[in-house]
């Protein structure tokens, strides 16, 4: 009972964590500097708790994150809520795959730049759809090759929080034992 | 020294040592889907002919190719009654000034010479919209993107 309190109890301190970064980096001025272009320091988040929750925790957490972030920009249910879910569906469920079966090739980088590239993707498509025009396609090969930096950092940040928290250990017996990183 | 080249040189070789074989495939595959994706917009681009279209209200009023060759100019008729006219001369298109009635900015005068595939000149108050496009490619959905 009590463990899977302290899970509930981590998992809604992440949440808190993810919406503050989304937050901070709204402040960060990349945005200026290519148009539409963001770091996804809140995938930082959902890395972490891929790797130490697995998959079905990593796309909850994402769904939720989505909902509150629509809630305060006053978005939800429009178009940019529908691209940033689809967006973080795609990404938790890339990650969360290859966290649950390739960590014994993946670095936390790699991870990141699938989960970026996913995101990308899905987001591009999806536009596509809503906006029943396929023209924003042209916009795809530039998002994809911003996936690969923007992924590239996220994943080393992700690193070294791992790192700095000693939680790289934990993942063993956090996920019942089972074989990870 | 803590920023000497040489822990530059170190710091930058321990963040690629983290990288494993699976990471590597992972960059392939986005490496690769960048290329297809860019090669598959790009390949009926190479005929290099250039149209111009007018869109007006939402409703294409104009549109033909655009040979860089003659001088003329583009009569078009807005919705409120004035006349707008378009330059067309070997170096670019352009808007003349606009009655200050129905265009009160002057903007879309104001953008200039337009000449590359995908620059627009726009009128708000008209919704006047002037593109330069490659026959045959992909048109960007304006209301679309501004969103």
């Amino acid at each position: 009972m009590s463990r899977d309190l302290f899970k509930m109890v981590r998992l809604g301190l992440l949440l808190g964590l993810a919406m503050a970064l989304w937050l901070l980096e709204g402040l960060l001025p990349i945005n200026h500097v290519i148009p539409g272009a963001k770091l996804g320091l809140a995938n930082v988040v959902i890395l972490i708790i891929v790797l130490r929750f697995g998959l079905k925790e990593a796309l909850m957490i994402n769904l939720l994150r989505c909902f509150i972030i629509s809630l305060f920009t006053g978005t939800t249910f429009g178009f940019t809520f529908v691209l940033s879910l689809g967006g973080g569906i795609c990404a938790a469920l890339a990650m969360g795959a290859i966290g649950r079966w390739g960590m014994k090739h993946v670095s936390v980088i790699g991870l990141s730049i699938a989960g970026a590239f996913a995101h990308n993707i899905a987001q591009v498509i999806l536009a596509c759809i809503m906006l029943g025009h396929r023209g924003i396609l042209v916009y795809l090969p530039y998002f994809l090759v911003f996936s690969l930096p923007t992924g590239f950092f996220t994943g080393l940040v992700t690193h070294y929080v791992l790192q700095a928290t000693g939680w790289q250990d934990v993942f063993q017996s956090e996920r019942g034992g089972e074989k990870s990183a | 020294m803590y920023f000497s080249q040489k822990g530059a040189v170190r710091r930058v070789r321990s963040c690629l040592s983290l990288l494993k074989k699976g990471d590597f495939a992972i960059m392939g595959i986005v490496l690769c889907s960048v290329l297809m994706s860019f090669a598959a917009l790009n390949s009926r681009q190479d005929d290099k002919q250039l149209e111009i279209i007018v869109t007006i209200n939402g409703e294409e009023v104009y549109r033909q190719p655009w040979s860089r060759e003659q001088t003329y100019t583009i009569g078009l008729n807005l919705p409120k009654g004035a006349k707008a006219f378009l330059d067309v001369t070997p170096e670019g298109v352009q808007m003349q000034p606009l009655p200050f009635e129905v265009c009160p900015a002057q903007i879309c005068s104001h953008m200039g010479r337009i000449s590359k595939p995908g620059q627009v000149i726009l009128c708000v108050p008209n919704k006047l919209i002037v593109e330069i496009a490659r026959v045959g490619s992909l048109q960007l959905d304006i209301d679309g993107i501004t969103e």
